[in-house]
């Protein structure tokens, strides 16, 4: 699976049966950070806390549940794109076989918005994880 | 006339190699500014420092052509 939108999760927006306010000081936006167990599908895995992003979860003395909250979320208009873009995160002591990211809204629904899949596990014992995405975590072309 | 001691590219101290410049780097694939690449793919750049794991996630262009 490569990284992506969930298709579900914006159908509804588009639909407007649900309203995401990702921006800083609307919904608040977490990045749970999972093993390679989970086998996702895009199209219809729309929940954090349901299959497949009920098990699996990083965990350390640092790590709570659901992740970091993601800060400095804003879409900002560059050049011919629609660029979401956040703060740089660090969570300390995660212990885990690190595979996916997911960005999900812990105000509506716990809505998987983007997960971003690293390709394979990349193990973590007892330290710090910083997670950045210096060109924008997604960018919508017009 | 003693010849000239070679300095050994080899630092058992740090456990580095000693490159010409007297520039160090880790036998390990640590460069000089102790990163380790682990994976840089269309995805994600995953190197790992004294500072952690890092995760530099690439974004994903949505739409047009």
């Amino acid at each position: 699976m490569a990284s992506g939108l969930n298709l579900t999760t914006w159908l509804a927006w588009a639909q407007a049966a649900i309203v995401l306010d990702l921006e800083s000081g609307g919904d608040t936006v977490k990045c749970a950070a999972f093993d390679g167990s989970p086998v996702p599908n895009l199209d219809t895995d729309t929940i954090y806390g349901a299959a497949p992003w009920n098990a699996g979860e990083l965990a350390g003395g640092g790590y709570s549940a659901g992740g970091a909250t993601v800060a400095g979320i804003a879409y900002t208009i560059e050049s011919t794109r629609l660029v979401l873009r956040h703060t740089a995160m660090s969570t300390a002591n995660v212990t885990g076989d690190l595979r996916y990211l997911v960005f999900w809204d812990d105000t509506v629904g716990d809505r998987v918005v983007f997960v971003a899949d690293l390709g394979q596990e990349f193990p973590l014992l007892a330290e710090p994880l910083n997670v950045s995405s210096p060109d924008g975590l997604y960018r919508i072309r017009r | 006339m003693p010849e000239p001691t070679a300095e050994p590219l080899f630092d058992p101290t740090t456990g580095k190699l000693r490159d010409r410049a007297g520039l160090l780097s880790t036998a390990r694939g640590i460069g000089p500014a102790g990163e380790q690449l682990l994976a840089d793919t269309a995805d994600a750049r995953v190197t790992r420092t004294d500072a952690g794991v890092n995760v530099q996630l690439r974004g994903v262009d949505v739409g047009g052509s």
